[in-house]
């Protein structure tokens, strides 16, 4: 008698997971490529609009010092400055020729973006650079990464398959290298002081803080 | 259009890594030229992707592969990575190459017509002479049949 109940407890709990699984419905990457550049390039900004300062990153999800950046001061930055309201945050493409999936990777956490999850899926790339870096099919990996955050599987399958994003890949290609960069990871804080490579955060941090008190900001 | 036995119009194109290639620097070697619509299509993937796959067969046959495409220099370098591509791919965004081999022109789409390239390839010979020509060009198989007209 005891056992029933328990197995009763166990499917109402199912029941009820299931239900609130299917409730949270999957975002879809919209078909149009208009919207999709659209949605795809504003998602890769975040913070405040009003923010006073912008940092700029320009990176390539394959680079080895792009992931330790991510690893040792993103989220530093990230909670200082631009959760804050102090900065807002831009992620700009560039891939270097040596990376073969970086370009597949920028297109997969753009598609994401169009869906409105970019952030989710470049944390995802930076997270697991060593499975799909090495990887055979790195779209099925991406595809997958993209089931796990939430989007609905055939409108990514078809944003990558499209090749939709193209255009704001190749836009971020020309307009960093006709602003003179030619590596990752790159940082323009501010829209005055660059940063090229990979620096402590300590020194990020600096550099941020100098920008700011030269504006007559309070620093965090 | 460019037929057989015509001299092959030269050219000056920018390449995928920026620097201008002019087709008569390569006099002296057979070279295939093909034209195509856009990087990124799936026909034009997998016609590049046949002759990236072929690389062995043309460099035993001492032959060079040239694409070209109306795409900027940074759209052929994202192709050119993301695919792995062994040749060069040119880039003419003007339609010089494109008018001048006869290539460009109406096109339909589901009933609409529109201008684009017509996805064409011309073998020109070591003296600067069209040997072949393929118009209206399958992508599936097109480098294999190439080759295999080459080595006939």
């Amino acid at each position: 008698m005891r056992r029933g109940a328990a197995a009763a407890a166990a499917a109402l709990a199912a029941a009820l997971v299931a239900g609130e699984a299917s409730a949270q419905e999957a975002v879809i990457v919209p078909a149009e490529q208009s919207v999709i550049l659209e949605r795809a390039d504003r998602a890769r900004v975040r913070g405040d609009t009003a923010a006073p300062i912008r940092i700029v990153e320009v990176s390539d999800f394959e680079c080895p010092f792009c992931a330790q950046f991510y690893h040792e001061s993103y989220r530093a930055v990230d909670s200082v400055y631009v959760r804050t309201g102090v900065a807002r945050y831009v992620w700009i493409s560039l891939p270097n020729s040596g990376h073969p999936r970086a370009w597949s990777a920028i297109e997969a956490a753009f598609c994401a973006g169009a869906a409105g999850r970019f952030w989710a899926m470049h944390d995802i790339l930076f997270e697991r650079r060593d499975e799909w870096a090495s990887s055979a099919d790195p779209n099925g990996l991406f595809q997958s990464y993209a089931s796990e955050i939430g989007i609905e599987e055939k409108s990514f399958a078809d944003c990558l398959r499209n090749d939709q994003t193209a255009p704001l890949q190749v836009a971020d290609y020309e307009s960093t290298l006709r602003s003179g960069i030619t590596s990752t990871p790159f940082f323009v804080v501010g829209d005055s002081v660059a940063i090229r490579g990979l620096i402590p955060l300590e020194s990020f941090r600096a550099a941020v803080d100098s920008v700011l008190s030269a504006r007559g900001l309070a620093v965090p | 259009m460019i037929s057989e036995g015509d001299s092959a119009p030269d050219f000056t194109l920018e390449t995928d890594r920026g620097e201008a290639v002019r087709l008569s620097d390569y006099l002296g070697r057979r070279v295939v030229l093909y034209f195509y619509p856009r990087d990124g299509t799936s026909g034009c993937t997998r016609q590049a992707c046949e002759f990236r796959d072929s690389a062995g067969g043309f460099e035993a046959m001492d032959a060079i592969v040239l694409g070209i495409s109306p795409d900027s220099t940074a759209s052929h370098a994202r192709f050119r990575d993301k695919h792995g591509l062994n040749f060069t791919l040119l880039a003419d965004p003007e339609r010089e190459a494109a008018l001048a081999y006869g290539v460009w022109g109406k096109k339909k789409l589901y009933g609409r017509e529109y201008e684009g390239i017509h996805r064409t390839t011309f073998v020109v010979g070591p003296d600067g002479v069209v040997e072949r020509v393929y118009r209206k060009v399958r992508p599936a198989g097109h480098a294999e049949a190439i080759l295999a007209d080459m080595s006939s």
